[in-house]
C-alpha cells in the first residue's frame, strides 16, 4: 500500500503545487519510488507543470482527469487506472530513464463537479450533513483505491477546505503544510493544524505532542532576512517545521515551466538542487516510504 | 453587578490567569505559563475583585521591573553573549532568566530597584551615524513564548539604546503605545512596555470561538 502525502494549506499562493512537484521528482529520482500525484486543484497547476498544456488540455478532452473520475465514480466503477496518465514529467534520471511518475490531472471543472456530487447525495431529501458526509467519504474511498497504485501518493490540495481536500487529510498519513513566513501565515498554519488533527481549538492542537501531530510545516518563499527568520522562528514554537527552508531563488521559479525536452534534475533546478536534496533527505528520513 | 468587580474575558483573562500564576512564589516559569494557559482554555468568563486585579497588575509590574533590574545587573556577562554570531542559543537564555527570577526574590526586589536609577536615554541628534543593530538580533515573541515574561525581560537588556528597543519592537510588528514610541525614557519602561505589548498579541493569538 502506498504512503498518502497531502500538501496542503488553506491559505493560496504559499507553493502547495511546487513543493508537490518537487517531492515527486525528488523521490521518483532519487528515491527510486513509484509516485502518483493526484491533483486536487482546480487551476491544475501541478498537472501544467508536470505535463505541459497541450497534454493537459488533451486530457481535459479525453476524460484523463480527476473531475471525470469522481463523477463516473458516482454511476459506477470505472478504475482509477483509466484516468492517469503515466511516466509524466519533463526530467530524467541521472541513467537517461524517465522516472515513474504517474498523474491523475487536474480538470477545471473539480469544484462544479463538487457541487453536483453533493447534490447527488441529497436526493431524496437526504439532510444536508448527511449529505456532505457521504460526499467526504466518497472522495476517501475514490481517493484510497490509488494506494495500492504507487510507493508515494501525494495529493496535491487545493486552497480552501473543499471536500476534496478534507477527504485528502483524514485520508493521509502524513500532511506537508508549506507557509511563507508572513503574519497571516501564522493564522493559516493554526487553522490547518486544527483540521489535520480535527479539533476545534489550537490549544487542543498544543495539547498533541509535536511528534505525534500528522503535519509538518515547510517554510516556503524564504528570504534571507531577520524577518522572515523570526517568523518562522515563531510558527515553529507551536507546530512541528521541517529544518529546510525553500529559499526565494530564481532558479527554483524557473524550474516549473515544462519543456518537452527532458533534463536531468541538477539541470531543471540549477541552484536550488542542493535545497531540494536536502528537503528530500530530511522528509526521506521521516516518512517510511 | 457591583462596581468594584470587573468581568474579564478574551485576551484580558488570559492575560490575568498569566499574572496570577505568575505571581506564585512557588511555581517555575514554565509551570506557571502551562497552568495559565490550561486554566485560561476552561474558563469562557470570570468576574474578579478590582482591589484584587489591581494589586496583582501592580505586583506584575513589579515582578518586571526587578526582573529588568536584575538583568541589568548581569549586563557584563550578557554582552559576551549578544557579541556571539547566532543568538539561538536560547538555553542561555533560560539560564540568564533563571539567575535574574533568583534575583528577584521577594526580599531582594526593592533593593533592587532602589539600586539601579532608571536610565534615560536621549534620541541621538539627527546627524548621529546610522545604527548598525539588527531588529530582528532575536525574536520578541518566540522568546516570550519558549521561555517566558523573565526571559524576554533579560533579553531585552541586551539592548541598552531606546532607539535600538523602539527599532526592535517596530521591526517585528510590536507595537507600542504612543506616548513612548518617540522621546527620551527610562529603559526599564520602555522593555516593560514592549514585554506588555507581546503579551497582547500572544493573547491575541490565542483567542479562540
Amino acid at each position: 500500500m502506498g504512503y498518502f502525502l497531502a500538501v496542503a494549506n488553506r491559505k493560496g499562493g504559499v507553493g502547495k503545487s511546487t513543493v508537490s512537484v518537487m517531492l515527486a521528482h525528488a523521490f521518483a529520482v532519487w528515491g527510486g519510488k513509484r509516485v502518483l500525484l493526484v491533483d486536487l486543484d482546480a487551476q491544475s497547476n501541478s498537472s501544467l507543470i508536470l505535463i505541459g498544456n497541450a497534454n493537459w488540455i488533451e486530457a481535459q478532452k479525453s476524460s484523463r482527469n480527476i473531475a471525470a473520475y469522481i463523477e463516473d465514480k458516482m454511476y459506477g466503477q470505472n478504475p482509477i487506472t483509466d484516468y492517469i496518465v503515466r511516466q509524466v514529467s519533463d526530467i530524467e534520471t541521472d541513467a537517461g530513464k524517465p522516472p515513474a511518475i504517474s498523474l491523475l490531472p487536474g480538470s477545471l471543472r473539480f469544484e462544479d463537479m463538487q457541487d453536483e456530487l453533493i447534490s447527488f447525495y441529497s436526493r431524496n431529501s437526504t439532510p444536508f450533513r448527511q449529505a456532505k458526509n457521504k460526499c467526504a467519504d466518497h472522495f476517501r474511498r475514490a481517493l484510497q483505491v490509488a494506494g495500492p497504485l504507487a510507493d508515494l501518493v501525494i495529493l496535491d490540495c487545493a486552497p480552501g477546505i473543499s471536500n476534496a481536500t478534507a477527504a485528502a487529510l483524514r485520508l493521509a498519513d502524513t500532511v506537508i503544510v508549506p507557509f511563507r513566513p508572513d503574519s497571516v501565515s501564522e493564522f493559516a498554519v493554526d487553522k490547518i493544524a486544527e483540521i489535520v488533527e480535527g479539533k476545534l481549538r489550537k490549544d487542543e492542537v498544543m495539547d498533541i505532542p509535536p511528534e505525534k501531530r500528522r503535519y509538518r510545516c515547510l517554510a516556503n518563499y524564504v528570504r534571507p532576512v531577520g524577518a522572515d527568520r523570526v517568523m518562522i522562528e515563531t510558527i515553529a514554537v507551536d507546530h512541528p517545521t521541517l529544518t529546510t527552508q525553500l529559499p526565494m531563488l530564481p532558479d527554483l521559479a524557473n524550474a516549473f515551466f515544462w519543456s518537452e525536452e527532458r533534463q536531468t534534475l541538477a539541470e531543471k533546478y540549477g541552484a536550488a538542487t542542493d535545497t531540494m536534496r536536502a528537503l528530500y533527505a530530511e522528509l526521506s528520513g521521516v516518512l517510511p516510504v | 453587578m457591583s462596581n468594584d468587580t470587573k468581568k474579564l474575558a478574551g485576551p484580558a483573562k488570559d492575560r490575568f490567569f498569566r499574572r496570577l500564576f505568575a505571581s506564585d512564589p512557588a511555581l517555575d516559569i514554565a509551570t506557571a505559563d502551562r497552568l495559565a494557559v490550561r486554566t485560561a482554555s476552561l474558563v469562557t468568563s470570570l468576574r474578579v475583585r478590582q482591589a484584587g486585579l489591581s494589586a496583582l497588575e501592580k505586583e506584575a509590574t513589579l515582578r518586571r521591573a526587578s526582573a529588568a533590574s536584575a538583568a541589568e545587573t548581569l549586563e557584563p556577562g550578557l554582552t559576551q553573549v549578544a557579541a556571539l554570531p547566532e543568538p539561538k542559543a536560547t538555553d542561555t537564555v533560560a539560564g540568564a532568566a533563571a539567575e535574574a527570577a533568583a534575583r528577584a526574590e521577594p526580599g531582594a526586589t526593592p533593593t533592587a530597584i532602589e539600586a539601579a536609577p532608571a536610565e534615560t536615554q536621549p534620541s541621538p541628534p539627527a546627524s548621529a551615524p546610522p545604527s548598525t543593530f539588527d531588529p530582528f538580533v532575536f525574536g520578541l515573541v518566540p522568546v516570550f513564548k519558549r521561555h517566558g515574561a523573565d526571559a524576554l525581560i533579560v533579553r531585552l537588556a541586551e539592548i541598552a539604546s531606546a532607539d535600538d528597543l523602539r527599532a526592535m519592537a517596530k521591526a517585528q510588528q510590536i507595537v507600542l503605545p504612543r506616548e513612548i514610541r518617540t522621546g527620551p525614557i527610562d529603559l526599564v519602561t520602555l522593555r516593560t512596555a514592549i514585554l506588555d505589548a507581546v503579551e497582547k498579541r500572544v493573547a491575541d493569538r490565542k483567542a479562540s470561538l
